[in-house]
């Protein structure tokens, strides 16, 4: 058996461990977490199963099969990396409507508060609407 | 403003009727906001303000201001004009977007974009106006270069200008001259749209396409502007070449993107 099987299931192991301890410890949302599970699970059996590797490697014209393990590597890095790119792009969205928001609403309570010194105490602004 | 959630409308509408020192000032068919957006201006925005009174033009002003390390927002609370401070820099399309939000809210029919540095001349607001009245445009863009140019700049940064508008009246298939103008008229639905969504790397150019694309007619007048009073354009010489690719990008994407997938309301 060549060494980067052992390479290979030992760094899916590791892989596994850490997706699921951040899941545990809430630093991974799970929507997320089904990437790296996926490319674990992907990495694992085609570590542990040569014969599956060397049909991928067959199906993808790859002479040798440890290459068709890096193509599989570098999808799932490439789609891990696109689906980060557009929760950020998301986020940086969700972000400035939010700021746009806080901005209206303090110069809203700003007046308010103008209009509650300028009113007579007996009369509460909120009742003369 | 069916789209509203109901609270959102109900508190707006009682700030809205406590008069125009609010952020929405109460609504009129006819009411134009002038929206400033602001970066660091706190030495021209006055100026920008007065200019804007001293004109000919009725209008409420909102000075947006994007998260401005000097005291821009306090320069434009003394002029006594509504002031939305950004706890951040959203980005220019950002803080005109935040501006749209109160001309949407506040039942505006038209509203202006005047920047702060004092490059656009309020008294053209007019001719904006004249413009719309003449063509029914949704909106109307002042361009420097539509008859002539009174406008000077260097060579490279004209000839930006100029691929750009190349670019965007190809896309668009109508001619425009000055594209990255953002001294602009906008109309009520226009308004109403931009509110929603409004593009966010390269406004002032995405915004023609944007706007082209959602079949709202959009005119160009001639204007006057000056040269910046204070502070620097965004686009120095040394990152133009790089504004350029991202913008061409940008403006390619634009004409490839699908109406119903634009953000903001998720």
């Amino acid at each position: 058996m060549s060494q980067y099987i052992w390479l290979s299931a030992l760094g899916s192991i590791v892989l596994l461990v850490a997706v699921l301890w951040l899941i545990r410890t809430r630093q991974l949302h799970e929507r997320f977490a089904l990437i790296w599970l996926a490319a674990t699970v992907a990495i694992a059996v085609l570590t542990v199963w040569p014969a599956a590797l060397e049909w991928l490697a067959g199906l993808l014209g790859i002479a040798s099969p440890p290459n068709a393990l890096f193509i599989v590597l570098g999808v799932f890095f490439l789609w891990g990396l696109l689906h980060a790119s557009v929760a950020i792009t998301r986020l940086a969205r969700q972000n400035v409507r939010l700021a746009q928001r806080v901005a209206i609403l303090e110069a809203q309570l700003r007046e308010a508060v103008v209009d509650e010194k300028t009113t007579p105490e007996h009369e509460p602004a909120a009742a003369g609407d | 403003m069916a789209r509203q959630p109901p609270s959102a409308g109900s508190v707006d509408g009682a700030v809205a009727r406590r008069g125009r020192l609010g952020p929405l000032p109460p609504p009129s068919p006819t009411r134009l906001l002038c929206i400033v957006p602001a970066l660091n201006e706190e030495h021209t925005v006055a100026a920008v303000i007065a200019d804007i009174r001293a004109g000919a033009v009725d209008a409420d002003i909102i000075v947006v201001d994007d998260g401005s390390r000097d005291d821009t927002s306090g320069a434009a609370a003394a002029c006594g004009v509504s002031v939305l401070r950004s706890p951040f820099n959203m980005g220019i399309g950002g803080a005109v977007q935040a501006g749209m939000i109160c001309a949407d809210e506040g039942g505006y029919q038209f509203a202006v974009q005047v920047d702060g540095d004092g490059q656009h001349v309020a008294d053209e607001i007019r001719t904006l106006i004249d413009a719309q009245r003449e063509t029914g445009a949704n909106v109307v863009i002042g361009s420097r270069f539509l008859s002539g140019t009174t406008f000077r700049s260097s060579a490279a940064r004209r000839g930006g200008m100029r691929f750009l508008s190349a670019l965007v009246s190809a896309l668009a298939r109508q001619r425009f001259t000055d594209t990255t103008s953002g001294f602009r008229l906008y109309d009520r639905r226009s308004i109403e749209l931009l509110s929603i969504d409004y593009p966010e790397d390269y406004p002032e150019v995405e915004a023609i396409l944007f706007l082209r694309r959602a079949g709202l007619s959009v005119v160009e007048t001639q204007v006057e502007m000056r040269e910046r009073q204070d502070g620097r354009s965004s686009i120095t010489p040394l990152r133009s070449v790089y504004y350029m690719a991202k913008v061409t990008l940008a403006l390619l994407v634009e004409s490839i993107r699908f109406e119903s997938s634009w953000g903001g309301k998720r």
